[in-house]
Formats: C-alpha cells, sequence, structure tokens
C-alpha cells in the first residue's frame, strides 16, 4: 500500500516545487492518477476481505452454466497468456453444468488463480474443469518453480509473505488467494494447492446447489 | 558530476527520484533489482546507492553488503517502506550511511544526499 501512496507524495511534490514544461505536467498528473487507482484497488480488496471475515459479505446465488463461465474467463485471459510467450489449454470435459453460485465472484477466483499462474508459469498453464458427481473440480497447473513445500500452508493466509522473513520480494501482494479461499468457503467448496509432476496445481471444488446453500446458510447463521 | 545509483522495482519511483537528482546536476544510473544494481556498481562505482530492501532476486541487504565490503568508498542511502526498527537496525550494522522510510519526502532526500555527498 505504501507503494503508491510514495509515488503520489513524490509526483504532487514535484508538480507543486518545480517548473515543469506542459508535458512532464500531464506526464506526472497521470502517474498520480494511475497510482490513485491502483491504491484504491488494493482498499477494495482489504475491505473486501474484512467483509468476509467478519461474515458481512453477500453472495449473489444464481442458477450459472459453469460451462460457459469457465470458458469466458479463460478467453479473457488469452491475451496475457500470448503477450507473455505462454501455452496456454483449456480442458473442458462437460458441456452444460448448471450449479448456484455466485458468478462474479467465481470468475473473480479463477482470474485471480490464472492470473497467478500467468506470473510464475515458466512455459505453460493449463485450465482443467471437470465434474464429479454434479460438483465441480477447477484446475489451475502452471509449470513455474512451484511454491516451497513448507510455504503451502500458508498461502491462503492474507498477507502471507509478511510472516516470510526474507526481504526478497513477491510478487503480488498477498491478498489475492486469501480472498479466493473465503469466496470458495463461503460457497461451501474447497481450495487447496500441490505440486505433481514438476506442475503447481490450484484446484477448486465447487458443490452442487444444495450442499452450498446448506453451507453458506450455516456459515452466516454462525457469524 | 556526483555519480548516483538508484535501485528500486517500482518504475514511478526510480522516475521520480530520477527527475530529482538530475535536476540537481547529479549524473543519475537507474537499476530495477539488486542483480541489475551489481553490474552498475562493478562498471560505474557510484559515489552513492539509493536502495529499496524488497526487490525480487538480490534484495538491498545483499547490495549494501557487498558494496561495504568491496567499495567501502561508496555511500548507501537506505529507501524502504520497511520501517520496524529491527529493518533499520540491520541496515545501519551494514554499513548504511541512512536509513529512510517510504513515503519520503522529495526535499529530505535531495537534503540529506547533499550531505551525504559534501
Amino acid at each position: 500500500m505504501k507503494t503508491p501512496i510514495t509515488s503520489i507524495r513524490a509526483f504532487s511534490e514535484i508538480l507543486l516545487d518545480e517548473n515543469l514544461d506542459e508535458v512532464n505536467k500531464r506526464r506526472f498528473l497521470q502517474i498520480i492518477i494511475d497510482e490513485t487507482g491502483r491504491m484504491s484497488r488494493l482498499i477494495d480488496q482489504v475491505l473486501d476481505l474484512e467483509r468476509f471475515d467478519s461474515g458481512k459479505q453477500k453472495l449473489n446465488m444464481t442458477k450459472t452454466d459453469l460451462a460457459a463461465l469457465v470458458k469466458e474467463t479463460a478467453e479473457s485471459m488469452e491475451q496475457v497468456f500470448g503477450e507473455k510467450g505462454l501455452q496456454f489449454q483449456l480442458k473442458l470435459s462437460f458441456e452444460r453444468l448448471e450449479i448456484m453460485v455466485d458468478p462474479d465472484r467465481i470468475r473473480q477466483v479463477l482470474l485471480n488463480l490464472l492470473s497467478n499462474a500467468s506470473k510464475f508459469a515458466a512455459s505453460k498453464v493449463i485450465l482443467t474443469a471437470m465434474e464429479n458427481e454434479g460438483d465441480l473440480i477447477l484446475e489451475v497447473q502452471d509449470d513455474g518453480k512451484g511454491i516451497p513445500e513448507k510455504e503451502i500452508p500458508h498461502i491462503f493466509d492474507k498477507f502471507y509473505q509478511a510472516k516470510n522473513q526474507t526481504s526478497l520480494k513477491p510478487i503480488g501482494r498477498g491478498l489475492g488467494l486469501a480472498i479466493s479461499k473465503k469466496i470458495v468457503d463461503y460457497h461451501g467448496g474447497t481450495v487447496n494447492a500441490s505440486r505433481e509432476n514438476g506442475m503447481t496445481i490450484f484446484r477448486v471444488l465447487l458443490p452442487k446447489q444444495l450442499k452450498a446453500y446448506l453451507n453458506l446458510n450455516s456459515k452466516i447463521a454462525h457469524e | 558530476m556526483n555519480k548516483i545509483l538508484i535501485v528500486d522495482d517500482e518504475p514511478n519511483i526510480l522516475l521520480s527520484l530520477e527527475f530529482l537528482f538530475k535536476k540537481e546536476g547529479y549524473q543519475v544510473l537507474i537499476a530495477r533489482d539488486g542483480e541489475e544494481a551489481f553490474e552498475i556498481i562493478e562498471n560505474e562505482i557510484p559515489e552513492l546507492i539509493i536502495l529499496d530492501v524488497m526487490m525480487p532476486k538480490v534484495d538491498g541487504f545483499q547490495v549494501c553488503s557487498h558494496v561495504k565490503s568491496h567499495y567501502p568508498g561508496t555511500r548507501v542511502i537506505f529507501l524502504t517502506a520497511k520501517s520496524k526498527m529491527k529493518d533499520m537496525q540491520k541496515g545501519l550494522e551494514m554499513g548504511a550511511d541512512l536509513f529512510l522510510t517510504k513515503p519520503f519526502s522529495t526535499k529530505e532526500i535531495i537534503a540529506q544526499v547533499k550531505r551525504i555527498l559534501n
């Protein structure tokens, strides 16, 4: 959060103190605007997580065709993979699967996992969507170096990097996965990470309608 | 003309510091991570380095310790979002001349660089 504030302050002071030509003035103002947006997105994530933590977050559960949702989300990431020179494969093993989910939130989870994979993959990312007795299993695999085994239990914690004793900067801010886990929890599902055959795998299981509702209602009732 | 190396992985922070110090008449060199910094230090031997701590590949503490053992004449200012006492202590124990925290004041950082180089 301090990074955007640092740029905003530095460029504001430069604009205030220096006699800038019109080009630099506009360029620096644009940086301030962009960094404000970046900060705003970070704050949104923090607030989002807080709402989940306090049980105040509501899901808009809608009967959704997951095949269409997965396809659309995958397509929206194709450009990112292309730009990074990564091979991207979608393996969809059903034509239609309707379950009760909050479609925007599930899209958010999938985008988060795909975007992480795009940052860490060496050459390829595979997205698999499978059906198991009506439940949905989503797997995002990448062939990057993987997460050190001892860190796997912590990667869904918010700001888990902060616990890291190293000063080496991790990519991202440690909020995306924490939010994804909350979303999946709220759906009564599970998400986990593992390392198999040289691939890092994030696996999301979303249950059928009834189970989801039961979990969601009991969660709200308890919180 | 004094040579200053700025090491940070945030393009906008680099840009603001580069602009400020060029305007002050310094020769400004830029590195985006510790690895790049090592190369530039080797070839250019700057008089002063403004150094972030949290960076990919090689962090600022590693850069500082390398500089202080190979180029003791080069001054080091840490400029970082880390503001815990133990980080500051670690930086200063490594021989850094100053530990500044982000967000920084542009006037202060210019004044401190001038003071350290004089």
